[in-house]
Order: C-alpha cells, then structure tokens, then sequence
C-alpha cells in the first residue's frame, strides 16, 4: 500500500493568463476518489516544493455522477472526477481541464456552449400552460426506455470533449444535443415543431459536422446510445432534404 | 409604474417551478444560481414522486396522503399546506408528465406507480431511479424556452449575499456576487424567493450536494427573518460511505422489495450469500411485521442504529447493514433501479444485483428551514392568491422548497420532497404577483442609495474576509465543526452532549475569525465565499443545536431516549382518539383502559400540550433566541405514531 | 438547410454513388487480365469506342472523385488529434482519412501511369503491355508494385469503411446491433474487393 499519492495538476490563474503544472503529494487514503483528494489539498494547500499555494479551483456538486458538473480530464481522459477512483488510475494522477472549452481558472471550464446548443435546438415541450389539463399521453414501456435513457444527458461534456469534430474554432452542436433532437422529436407533443429543429440540424454545426468517430458513446459515462441517436437524426434529416426537394 | 420582476434565488425544482409560473403569468424572473442550475441538488433525488393518482386501484386518495404526511411527520406539519399540497399532488404529477418527465409506465402505458416509506400504498411516480434528475429537467427545459422568449433571465455563477431592506424593512432586491469577477451588486427586484435548499454541509459529508450550506436561509435569518424546526434533521437509513459524499442509496431499493438484515450471530465473518436465510435477521420486517422495510426515515434509521450500536449486528462490527436486492431478476432491478445500483457499483467496486449492499445510515434532509406564513380557507385548503403564501417574516422575502419548514413536520415522508418543491414553487407564485401589483413603487423606481448602502456593507464583509491572515485553514476548520455535529447532533441526543457541542460551536466561531483566506486573489476565487458559508453554518449549528438541546421530548427525527413516552407494544392510536373524546365531553371513563395504556396516553397528552410546537429561532446577541409557536393541527387529530 | 449540409450530403453521396460504384465496376474490368492482353485491351478500349466515353468519364467519373476528394481534405482540416482515446471506431475514422489522402495520391499517379502518359507518348491502347511491363521493370517494378497493392487497399478500404459510415450518416443503420451488422457485411465487402484486386493484379505480378 502506497503512503502518498501524486497529483499533477493544469493550473491557470485567470482565463487569459498561461497555464502551469503543479504537483501535490497528499497522503494515501483508502476509497478516495479525485474529489476527496483534492478536498484535501483544499485543507492544506502546499505543493510538492513545500511552498503554500491557492487551493485548486474545481467545480462539483453531486459527487454522485448525475449532475455532471466536476468533469475534467484524468489522465488525458475525460471523465467525472467523483467517480474517478484513485486506486484505480495510474499514478501519477493528471489533472487537467476540459480542452473544448475555455478555462476559467484550474479545472473550472465554462461550458455555455452546450447549454446554447440545447437553446438552438428547441429541446422543450412547447406547453400551453401549467393549469390542469389532465394527464399526458399514454405510452408504451419500450417508448419509455427510450426516451428516459436519452434524457439522462446531464451535459458533462464528456461526448464533445472526446469527439475529434467539435473544437473551440467551430460551431458544432455535438452529440449531446443532437441526441435531446432525438428525444424532443420522439416525444408526442414536442414533435410538433420537429421540423425546425432538424431545419437547425441541417444547417451549419448541425448533424452534418459529425465525422462518425463514435468517441461521444465511449466516453459517455451514462451509456446513452449517441451514435444511435446521431443516426437516427441522420435518418430524419435524409428524410427532410428528401421532402425539401421533392415535396416543397 | 416601472416594470416590476422577482428575484429567484436557487435553480432546483422549487426555484425553476415558481420560475416557469410567474414567467407564464407574464412577470419577469431573474434566476440567481451558484451553477448552471442544470447541476442544482435535485438532481441527487432518486425515487420518485408522491402523488394520490390511485393508478392501482387500491383506494389511495388525497386525504390518505395527507394523513400519511401528516402522521409521518409526527403531526409536527402545518395541516392546511399539507392538505393543499396532497390535493394538487396528482395535478402535479400529471403536468410534469405533459412536460415531457420519462416516468416509468404500465403496460398499458399508464404511469406507473411504487411503493415507498410510511405508507401502504402504491402512491410514488418514478422515472428510473433518477426521478429528481428526470423533473429538474423538464422544469429546467421550460425555464430555458422562457429565457429565450425573453421573460427569463438567468445568472448562473453567481451567489446570494442578502436580501437589501428599504426603510420600512420590505425587501426590494438582493445583494449578488459574482463568482467569477468577484463583484458585488444589488439587483433590484420586487420580491425575492429563496429557493436554495438544505443545509447538509453543516454535517460535512452527507448526501447533499455540495452548494447545500445553507447559507442563504441563514443570511435572511441574521437579517431578521425567523427560522423554524432547525432540529429537525431526517436522517436517510440507507446511503452509501464515501470519504466525500455520503452517496443516497434510495429508499426506492426497498419500495422495489429490498430486504434490510444483518447476520443473527454479532461478528460473524461470513460473505451475506454464505449465510442462510435462518441466520438471517431481517430485523425491520419482524419489529413491524405491517410496513417492514417500509417504515418511515426516522424510524429506519433509529433501528439501524439500535441494531449495530445497542445489539451490535452491524456487519463486520460496524455502523451498516445489508440491502439486500438479490432476489429479483437482473432485468427488473435495471429497469426500475438502475440509475441507483450503477451509482453504487461505480462507487465500491460491488454488484448490488449479485451481493447484497452495505448501507448505513446518513444525513439527508431538513424540514426545519426558514419561517414562511400562509392563508388557509375555511375547508382547510390554501387561498392561492393569497401573497403572504411562503413569505417570510421580512416583507417581500419569500421561501420555497427545502429551504421552508412547514410540510414534513419532524419527519419527511420519502418522495415527498420532490412533491413539496415543485408544488410551493407553482403555489406561491400568484400570491407574489399580488404582492407586487399592490405594492407602492416599483424596485425599478427605488433610489439607488437604498442598494448601495447594502453593497457596501458586503462590499466591505468581503474585503475583510479576504485580508484574513490568521492560523485556521477554512475548509480543515469546516471539517472539524462537522464531525462535531456528526458525533452529537445525529439520530440518538443527549442533553449533556448538546450542551457541551453548543460551547463547541462557540469555539469554532471563534476560531473563525484566526482563519487566514488561503487564496486572496481576484479572479473566480471560491475561498471568501466559502468562508463567509462557514460563518454561516455556524451560526445554523447553533440553531440546530440549541432547538434540539431545548426540546425535550422524542419526536419525529428528534429522539432524545430520555425523553421517550415508551408507548405500550399491544397500544393503538385509536385509543387515543377515544381518549381524547372523552376528554372533550368533559370526563374520562378511566376504567375502561388499560392502566399502562391510560398513563401512557395522559404522558401523550401532556407532552403533547408542552412541544406540539414549532420552535422558531430568532437571531438575537449573536445567537439563536429560541421561542415556539402554534402548529395547525385542526385537521387531524394528533395521535400517538405507530407503524407495526 | 445550407450548403454546409448540402455538399457534406453530397461528399458522402458520392463516395458511394458514383465513385464507390466505379470502383467496383473497374475492379470487376481488371479480372480481364487473366484473360491476356488481347481480351484486356479489347475490352478496356470497347469502353473507349463510344463517342461519349470521354463524357461519361468526366462527368460521372472525374469530377465527383475529384469533389468527393478534395472536400474531403478540406473536412480532414475539421478533425482534432485525439490520441488519448483510443477506441476501434476512432482508429478507423483516423484511417478513412489518411486512407483517402494515400488513395487520392494514388489515383493521380494512376491516371498519369495509365491514361495521360500513354496518351501524350502516343502508346494508348496497348493497356496490358504497358501495365505488365511497368511491373516487370527491373528497377522500377518493386515500387510500382508496392504502390499499386497499397493503392489498392486504401481505396478498398476507403470504400468499404465509407460504406459503413454512410449508412450511419444517412440514418440506414440506426441500433448499434445494426450498425455492428453494417461494419461485418461493409468488412466482408473490404475481403471481396481486396481479393479479386490481388487476383485481378497476379496475373501480372
């Protein structure tokens, strides 16, 4: 059993300011994950040199992988540092931040993008109202599964951060909200306007920006089936330009 | 007058619910959130949703709900709110269906329906096992399709200071910070909502997410506003350990059929598979042969405790049980819990559809929080337009969700929470628009001298904060204060350990102010934040405390073994009733009861006259000045609890 | 829908139809070869005869090879080196895409070595013999084979593994189990391709 674990960590101090690495050495805890560490330092934030230094700067909040907040890159790969267990990474433990976004400071990136794409792409019900109008439609078991895995998108950023496609110089939706098209467009009343959201997807950014690297279902730490998703919305939208030029 | 526009403080399910109303009644909403509000604690919540849509047909009625409620929070809840909260339940659960929330269905592709604690109905929507997660969104859809029609306004990244006062004491805005600059304004606004949820971190690790500090329900306190219940903390029988978070595993896993046990033989060293199920004691299901593993929280984990402390069960020796989940088919359990057994699988390494899980019990949830008001109507219901609806006692500062204290009573009923978010969030809202279309001036036209006195003040709180150089380091600090509140202030208290914990605090307060700001510099720095949070828990440890220390009674979440009425094994609640008739016609036929049973139900009684109250803390010299109040209990008459 | 989406539509279509066809149907021509060169160049200049074949072959030929490739370079611009993940999928994506440069590359030399070379050296026609004796050319041979068997392979691979993809892009394969029997029948089509090329090509190894 180890006594100390190593961190190596990305840091930068402001959004344009460079970035640096910097090592801890923290004692060994059995059951910690990246978080609890680096709760750790937090408490008693000196380096490896010994010098006293800022805590990191992180951002989290369920610790529970539902609300997708504390992703960042371990080890060069995206994941959600409370379901990171350190006794099973490689050690050292790199830390860096998310590198389709821009950093805000350490590992806290800002993610807006993804949730401007969900703006895009109408992902709601379009209700008349919040007053009783009596239940929603019936619907099948299976039509559930479906959807409530699609809806369990927390939008980490995980599928983007892994995919080759999306990067800071584009504008690409990602699968994440091509996957809520999917789910909004399977849904019985917000199918109504699913038109406009595949006009959104066949336009530039949209569906056609994937480059079919199926990074995004890998890396998804909830198993949503994105490629599937992709397909799909791929499907619709053939059958759209199909419309568009021989029915319009 | 000047446009008006409410404030909303937090992005949970209370917070975004009252947002999409006013928005659709046509006001303007600014949304105030430490995060995306995406990321908001409601998302932790698994099992589902109570509502009395009696799917099943087994006769379930709002009336039943509101009794279940009512009896699980030990008559401690205001009856009226609960009655109107029952009575809209399955209004609530069909909109959130219309919305587009993945509930689970029936074959006929009905919404389908479970069992959960403290009732023996199938009364609990769900959507997987992340139900919370599932209802935020579809709110969180609706709130984003408002901002882009321009009614919403969002600032996520961004913390509640305190509510700005005008002359009268009316609130009219709010201090914000921004936490990424750094900068400290006031945003006017005709009413604010807090909507901010528990207070968890108090106990360090529990199974809140980490923005609950109730901090913002502790600034309105130090600013005036009364506090209610703060002793009532519920602590969850099952979660999972963790070294940062103590992980919920849902009392769904029990609704679902999960069997709680532990080996007969104390230390027994065997794997759970190896030991038959003669040696088994499912100690839940033979204590309360009626609900078994479904018996309320508060119940459940004093058992817990009981069993690992007193008879010293707990496997391997320690604070835990098993859930046991075995029994079902693989294919059962993923479809209607796997959001819950992946969280756990990921976390320890274990297949809970293999090997029974190792549970304990946790910190989960308050239903003491901050003092809001309401107007009943003679049937026991609640006026809707009425704006004193979840206002606090500072005019204009109003409470939603966890953050308020009147519907769980001492205890909350599982899946009720996601209920009582979503309904004062969708409640109050018309109250507060008439609130404000009465009021005399629009914040918009208030002197900006009436913010800037406030930003100034904070302004200033903050610049001290950062220019601390003392020895304590914040967060090892917060660490130390929790355990203390973890060791003393948890299922089982006694007074001499609340009193001394109390001194405690006052150290720790103390100790604050030697803190050094370990990080002082400009930019997205969560360090003065963080420990002006502390100096708020704090002074919430002290409300906690000192209401559970002047309690002294067993109630609820609150038992105090001193205190305990020991009620008889063979006594019925009905009794009680009889009891209490006779009592009002005047003359108690004494013969006619048991004689233990009859000076078990005089202790009731008497009990009951002296702490059948809400205790209210008021900041006063620093602390909590703790006096009680009424509860409205004209509903249903209180009576003794009992669940087997 | 914008142009964005109209010519990615379309590079992907004509990867398929009609590049990916003329593939096909000009590997199908080289099993002539076995044939002897009599066969060979009868049947390649029976292609030629036709007034139109110069139309054919620009139209339907040319120009969608040359948008399919030279837009798909420019996509290969898009693409970010990821190597941390390293997945079956993504390293298939990474070889679509050198795959196709290496292919393009080929196709020119191919297009000088067969069609415009002999054309403007006047020996056009004699399509066997040029071939063969470019192979058995003692000092050029090795290279000239070694750049035909990769040449080959890359532009069947391209083609079978665009295959795939298309079928994704275009929404034929939606479940996963359908897209892995996509990627089993678009690998069998790779092993058909592949062999009859060798085969096509042994008869003047």
């Amino acid at each position: 059993m180890p006594d100390t674990v190593t961190f190596k960590i990305k840091r930068q101090d402001t959004e344009t300011s460079g970035s640096y690495w910097e090592t801890f050495i923290i004692p060994y805890i059995p059951n910690s994950n990246v978080i609890s560490c680096l709760m750790d330092i937090q408490a008693n934030p000196v380096n490896a040199k010994g010098e006293e230094v800022a805590p990191v700067v992180w951002e989290s909040n369920c610790l529970e992988e539902v609300c997708g907040a504390c992703t960042m890159l371990i080890n060069g790969k995206v994941h959600q540092s409370c379901s990171a267990l350190v006794d099973k990474l490689e050690k050292p433990i790199r830390l860096e931040p998310m590198s389709k976004f821009p950093v805000v400071r350490d590992l806290t990136v800002d993610r807006s993008r993804m949730f401007d794409a969900l703006k895009k792409v109408q992902a709601w019900v379009a209700a008349d109202g919040y007053h009783d109008l009596g239940p929603g439609d019936r619907l099948s078991q299976s039509h559930q599964e479906t959807a409530y895995k699609l809806s369990e998108c927390m939008t980490c950023g995980c599928c983007v951060e892994a995919c080759p496609q999306y990067s800071s110089d584009n504008n690409f939706l990602g699968a994440a909200a091509i996957s809520q098209t999917r789910l909004f467009n399977m849904h019985p009343t917000a199918k109504n306007i699913a038109d406009e959201r595949l006009d959104t997807l066949m336009q530039e950014g949209g569906i056609a920006d994937c480059g079919n690297a199926q990074n995004c279902v890998e890396a998804c730490p909830k198993s949503i089936p994105l490629t599937e998703s992709i397909a799909e919305m791929g499907r619709q939208v053939s059958g759209k330009l199909w419309r568009n030029i021989f029915k319009a | 007058m000047s446009k008006q526009r409410v404030i909303v403080i937090g992005g949970g399910l209370a917070g975004l619910a009252a947002t999409m109303k006013m928005a659709e009644l046509g006001m303007s909403v600014l949304v105030v959130s430490f995060l995306p509000v995406k990321r908001s604690h409601s998302v932790c919540a698994q099992g589902g949703i109570n509502g009395a849509v009696n799917i099943k047909g087994e006769g379930d009625s709002p009336d039943i709900h509101f009794y279940d409620t009512v009896k699980g929070g030990d008559f401690l809840a205001h009856q009226p709110l609960c009655k109107d909260m029952c009575h809209e339940a399955p209004y609530i659960i069909n909109l959130m269906d219309r919305l587009g929330v993945t509930f689970n269905r029936t074959p006929e592709g009905n919404l389908d329906f479970r069992r959960f604690g403290g009732t023996l109905y199938h009364r609990t929507a769900f959507a997987g096992a992340t139900t919370g997660q599932q209802l935020l969104y579809a709110l969180d859809e609706q709130v984003r399709h408002f901002e882009v029609q321009g009614l919403v306004e969002k600032m996520e990244w961004h913390e509640y200071l305190g509510a700005v006062l005008n002359d009268d004491g009316r609130c009219v805005g709010a201090v914000i910070h921004n936490l990424r600059s750094g900068e400290i304004k006031a945003e006017k606004g005709d009413a604010v909502i807090l909507a901010t949820g528990g207070p968890g971190l108090v106990y360090g690790r529990s199974t809140n997410s980490m923005v609950c500090t109730g901090t913002a329900v502790t600034s309105a306190y130090l600013q005036g506003a009364k506090y209610g219940n703060g002793e009532f903390i519920q602590i969850h029988p099952s979660a999972i350990p963790g070294r940062d978070k103590l992980r919920l595993m849902s009392e769904s896993a029990r609704g679902e059929g999960g069997r709680v046990w532990v080996p007969r033989k104390a230390g027994d060293s065997r794997k759970p598979k190896e030991i038959p199920e003669k040696e088994r004691f499912y100690f839940l299901e033979e204590r309360y042969p009626l609900f078994g593993n479904l018996v309320p929280r508060d119940v459940g984990a004093r058992e817990i405790y009981d069993i690992c402390v007193n008879d010293k069960l707990g496997v391997h020796g320690e604070m835990k049980v098993y859930l046991d989940l075995t029994h079902h088919t693989r294919e059962f359990l993923d479809h209607r819990l796997g959001g819950i057994l992946e969280i756990y699988e990921k976390f320890t390494g274990v297949d809970p559809r293999e090997e029974p899980m190792e549970i304990f019990p946790a910190v989960h949830y308050s239903m003491g929080g901050i003092w809001t008001d309401y107007t009943r109507t003679d049937e026991g219901l609640i006026d809707h337009q009425s704006p004193n609806n979840q206002m606090t006692s500072i005019t204009g500062l109003y409470a939603a969700g966890e953050a308020d204290y009147q519907y769980h009573g001492g205890n909350r009923l599982g899946a009720n929470s996601l209920l009582s978010c979503i309904y004062t969030g969708l409640m109050m809202s018309p109250g507060v628009l008439n609130y404000i279309n009465n009021l005399p001036e629009a914040a918009e036209d208030i002197p900006a001298s009436v913010y800037s006195a406030s930003v100034k003040k904070w302004q200033e709180s903050y610049a001290n904060i950062k220019s601390m150089n003392g020895k304590e380091n914040p967060y090892a600090l917060h660490r130390e204060m929790a355990e203390e509140m973890i060791s003393n202030v948890l299922i089982v208290r006694e007074n001499s350990k609340l009193k001394s914990t109390l001194d405690k605090i006052d150290e720790f307060e103390s100790r604050w102010k030697n803190i050094k700001c370990v990080d002082t510099s400009d930019w997205s720095n969560p360090v003065p934040s963080f420990i002006n949070q502390l100096w708020n828990m704090i002074q919430l440890s002290k409300i906690i405390t000192k209401g559970a220390l002047l309690r002294d009674e067993f109630r609820g979440s609150h038992y105090k073994p001193e205190f305990d009425l020991h009620q008889p094994d063979d006594f019925r609640p009905e009794t009680y009733l009889e009891f209490e008739k006779q009592k009002e016609d005047g003359q108690i036929k004494e013969d006619e009861f048991s004689p233990d049973h009859l000076a078990y139900m005089k202790r009731f009684s008497k009990n009951n006259i002296k702490w059948l109250k809400t205790t209210i803390a008021t900041y006063r010299n620093g602390g909590p000045e703790i006096s009680y109040e009424a509860v409205d209990t004209s509903l249903i008459d209180p009576r003794p609890r009992k669940y087997d | 829908m914008d142009s964005h989406f109209l010519l990615r539509r379309i590079h992907s279509l004509t990867g398929i139809v009609p590049v990916g066809l003329f593939l096909v149907y000009h590997l199908y021509l080289q099993l002539y070869l076995h044939s002897g060169a009599e066969v060979y160049n009868e049947v390649i200049n029976g292609f030629y005869d036709s007034p139109l074949a110069i139309w054919v072959l620009v139209i339907v030929v040319y120009i969608p090879l040359f948008f399919h490739a030279f837009f798909g370079i420019r996509l290969m611009f898009e693409s970010n080196v990821q190597p941390s993940y390293t997945y079956f999928s993504h390293l298939l994506y990474w070889l679509q895409r050198i795959s196709g440069v290496g292919v393009l590359l080929f196709i020119i030399a191919h297009i000088w070595n067969t069609q415009l070379g002999p054309w403007i050296s006047g020996t056009w026609g004699a399509h066997f013999e040029h071939l063969s004796s470019g192979f058995a050319d003692p000092e050029s041979g090795i290279i000239t084979k070694a750049v035909y068997l990769l040449g080959v392979i890359g532009a069947v691979f391209h083609f079978s593994n665009g295959l795939n993809t298309f079928c994704m892009t275009w929404g034929i394969a939606l479940t996963p189990k359908s897209q892995i029997r996509v990627r089993i029948i678009s690998f069998i089509i790779f092993l058909i391709l592949a062999g009859s090329a060798f085969y096509a090509l042994s008869a003047i190894w």
